[in-house]
C-alpha cells in the first residue's frame, strides 16, 4: 500500500497514472458500445415485430429471445471473411475500422454522469460534431475501395447525404450553446440542473423561468431539427439511402463476416452518440426529470455518478427506440426529396431559430 | 410560400399520423404469430388433412375399398357367428364382421374424399391435425384396427374351423358345389408385410 501511495503522489508518475486510467476508461466504454450494440439490435428486432404485430426473436436464450444478437455477432465472428481480388486491400481492410474509431472516438466527450466522462473538453461539443464526420471518409473510402459501380455510388449518396446534413445538426446544436454560453458538454448539462422545466428543450438551459415560456418553440423547434438531421447523420430511416440493402444497394455490397458487421456495431453506437448528444444538450444529460429523484454529490459522489449515469443512459435508450418507431413507420425518402428537406427546409429554418434565439439570449441572459 | 408551409404542415402532420397508427399495432394490437411447436392452430373442422376411421363404427361393408381410385384401402373382415354378440353400429344395426385389418397407405392416398362420402355409418371421416408428416414412410402406413395379434389369430383360427364345420354340414346333405351359401368376401388382397411400401 505505501508503495502504491508513493507512486501516487510523485508528481512524475502522474502521466502513467492518467494513461492507465483513461485505458480502463476506455477499455469500459468500448464494452458499454458493445453491449448497448448487441442490446440495440435486438431492441430493433423487437420494435419492428411489434410495429408490424409480430413477436420477433423469441426461442434463443429463453426470455424474448435476448441472445439472439450474441448467437448473430458469433456466426458472423465465424464466417468467412471474403475480400474480391479486385480490391483496394490495404484500404477495403481498413474502412470499417475507421468507421467504428471515429464514431467510438466521439464517446470521449459524452458526459454520462457528473465525473464520468472521458475528458470534459471546453470545446467538446465541437469535439464531437468534428470527429463523427469522420465516418464520411471512411465511407468513401469503403465504396471506392471495394472497386464496385454500385458502392462507390451508394458511398457517394452517403457522403453527400451526411456533409449536407452535418449543416443543420451544427445549427441546431447551436441554440443550447447560445443559451448555455459554452461549448463544454459539462457547462451545457449543468445549466439544465433543477427538474425537466430548466432542460433545454423547454427554454431553460440559462433561460430563468418566466422567460422559458417565450424560449419554449425555438427550443422545441431546435431539438426536433437536430433529432431529425441527426438520424440522417447516422444513416437512419427515413434516410437510410446509403444502406437499403435490398433495394438500392450501399457502400458495404462488398463487406462481409464481421467487417460488416463493424458497419453495423458502428451505425448502433452511432445512434447512441447522437441520442446522447440531444440528451446532454436537450434533454437535462444526467439530471433527472424531477430533482428528488437523484442523489446529490455531497450525501454520496458515487451513488451521485452512478444515478446519474442511469438518467443519462435511459433518456438515451428511449431516444433510440424513438428512432427505431420512426425507422418502422416511414418510408425511404428519394434523394432529391432528402436534399430538399436538408436545404430548403431545416436550413431556413434553424437559420431563423438562430437569429430568434440570440436575440432572446440577448434580452433575457444577463 | 403557403404552399411551401403548407408542405411542411401537411410533412409533420402526416409523420405524427403515422407514428400513432405504429404505436397503436405496437401497443395495443396482438401479435398474430402463433409459436408453432408449443401453440398449435386448431386446423379448420372442413379441413382435408387425414383420413380416419373409427373402428367401432365401421360394418366392413368394403365400399371405401372399392371406391378407392388408386387402391390404398386394404381391408379383411371376418364374419361373425350367428350366435356372436358384438355390438351395435351407429344406425342400430348389430355388427356382423370382425375387423382384422384396416389399413390405409398415406404415401399414395391422393386424399380424394370417396371413401368418406360412401361410408354409410359416417366411419371413416376427415381428420384435422395440424402435424400429419412423418419422419419415415413406414408411419404413412396406418392400421386402424385395435385387436393384437394374439387375437386376431384366434379369430382367423375361428373362422377356419367354422368353414370347416360348414363344409363337412354341405357335404353331408351332398350339396351343389356351385351354390357357395355364405359367400365370403373378398380378402385375397395381400398380406399387410406384402403391400408395406417400399422404402429407400
Amino acid at each position: 500500500m505505501n508503495v502504491l501511495t508513493s507512486f501516487c503522489n510523485n508528481p512524475a508518475n502522474w502521466f502513467f497514472i492518467k494513461l492507465a486510467i483513461s485505458l480502463i476508461y476506455m477499455v469500459g466504454m468500448i464494452t458499454f458500445v458493445s453491449v448497448f450494440a448487441l442490446f440495440a439490435i435486438w431492441l430493433e428486432r423487437k420494435i419492428s415485430a411489434w410495429a408490424q404485430d409480430r413477436l420477433g426473436p423469441m426461442e434463443t436464450g429463453g426470455f424474448h429471445g435476448w441472445l439472439q444478437t450474441v448467437a448473430d455477432m458469433l456466426k458472423l465472428l465465424l464466417k468467412e471473411d471474403i475480400i474480391p481480388d479486385a480490391v483496394d486491400r490495404p484500404l477495403f481492410k481498413l474502412a470499417p475500422y475507421i468507421v467504428f474509431a471515429s464514431s467510438f472516438a466521439a464517446f470521449a466527450t459524452l458526459p454520462f454522469a457528473a465525473n464520468l466522462i472521458g475528458t470534459d473538453l471546453n470545446i467538446g461539443i465541437y469535439y464531437i460534431v468534428a470527429i463523427s464526420s469522420l465516418v464520411v471518409i471512411a465511407i468513401i473510402m469503403a465504396g471506392w475501395a471495394s472497386n464496385n459501380k454500385w458502392s462507390l455510388f451508394g458511398a457517394m449518396r452517403s457522403a453527400s447525404q451526411m456533409i449536407s446534413y452535418e449543416v443543420p445538426v451544427a445549427l441546431a446544436l447551436l441554440i443550447p450553446i447560445l443559451m448555455a454560453g459554452s461549448l463544454s458538454m459539462q457547462d451545457l448539462v449543468s445549466v439544465q440542473a433543477g427538474g425537466f422545466w430548466n432542460w433545454t428543450i423547454f427554454g431553460g438551459g440559462g433561460f430563468k423561468l418566466p422567460f422559458t415560456v417565450v424560449a419554449l418553440p425555438f427550443t422545441v423547434l431546435a431539438f426536433l431539427i437536430y433529432f431529425w438531421a441527426s438520424l440522417a447523420e447516422v444513416n437512419r430511416c427515413p434516410f437510410d439511402l446509403p444502406e437499403g440493402e435490398s433495394e438500392i444497394i450501399g457502400f458495404h455490397v462488398e463487406y462481409s463476416a464481421m467487417r460488416f458487421g463493424m458497419f453495423f456495431f458502428a451505425e448502433f453506437a452511432n445512434m447512441f452518440l447522437v441520442s446522447g448528444v440531444a440528451v446532454a444538450l436537450f434533454l437535462g444529460g444526467w439530471y433527472a426529470p424531477l430533482p428528488f429523484l437523484e442523489v446529490s454529490a455531497e450525501t454520496s459522489p458515487v451513488l451521485h455518478n452512478i444515478i446519474g449515469a442511469f438518467w443519462f443512459i435511459s433518456k438515451s435508450v428511449i431516444l433510440v427506440a424513438v428512432q427505431m418507431w420512426l425507422r418502422w413507420t416511414l418510408p425511404r425518402f428519394r434523394v432529391d426529396q432528402l436534399m430538399h428537406v436538408c436545404w430548403k427546409v431545416f436550413l431556413p429554418f434553424s437559420l431563423a431559430n438562430i437569429l430568434i434565439v440570440s436575440l432572446l439570449v440577448v434580452l433575457f441572459n444577463q | 410560400m403557403a404552399a411551401y408551409f403548407k408542405d411542411i404542415w401537411i410533412g409533420v402532420t402526416t409523420i405524427i399520423a403515422g407514428m400513432a397508427v405504429t404505436l397503436r399495432h405496437m401497443i395495443f394490437e396482438r401479435a398474430i404469430t402463433i409459436q408453432y411447436p408449443r401453440e398449435i392452430k386448431e386446423m379448420y373442422p372442413r379441413a382435408r388433412a387425414k383420413l380416419f376411421n373409427t373402428i367401432e363404427d365401421c360394418e366392413c361393408c368394403y365400399k371405401c375399398q372399392r371406391i378407392c381410385p388408386i387402391d390404398v384401402i386394404f381391408i379383411k373382415g371376418l364374419r361373425a357367428g350367428k350366435d356372436e354378440d358384438i355390438g351395435l353400429l351407429p344406425d342400430g344395426k348389430p355388427k356382423k364382421m370382425h375387423i382384422i385389418q384396416f389399413d390405409i397407405d398415406f404415401t399414395k392416398c391422393i386424399y380424394c374424399g370417396l371413401c368418406v362420402d360412401v361410408c354409410e355409418q359416417k366411419s371413416l371421416h376427415w381428420e384435422a391435425p395440424q402435424e400429419a408428416s412423418t419422419v419415415t414412410r413406414e408411419e404413412l402406413y396406418i392400421d386402424f384396427t385395435n385387436i393384437s395379434d394374439e387375437e386376431k389369430q384366434a379369430l382367423i383360427a375361428k373362422d377356419e374351423e367354422r368353414k370347416k364345420a360348414k363344409a363337412a354340414m354341405k357335404k353331408k346333405p351332398g350339396a351343389k358345389p356351385g351354390v357357395k351359401p355364405a359367400a365370403k368376401p373378398a380378402v385375397d388382397k395381400p398380406k399387410k408385410d406384402e403391400i408395406k411400401p417400399e422404402t429407400d
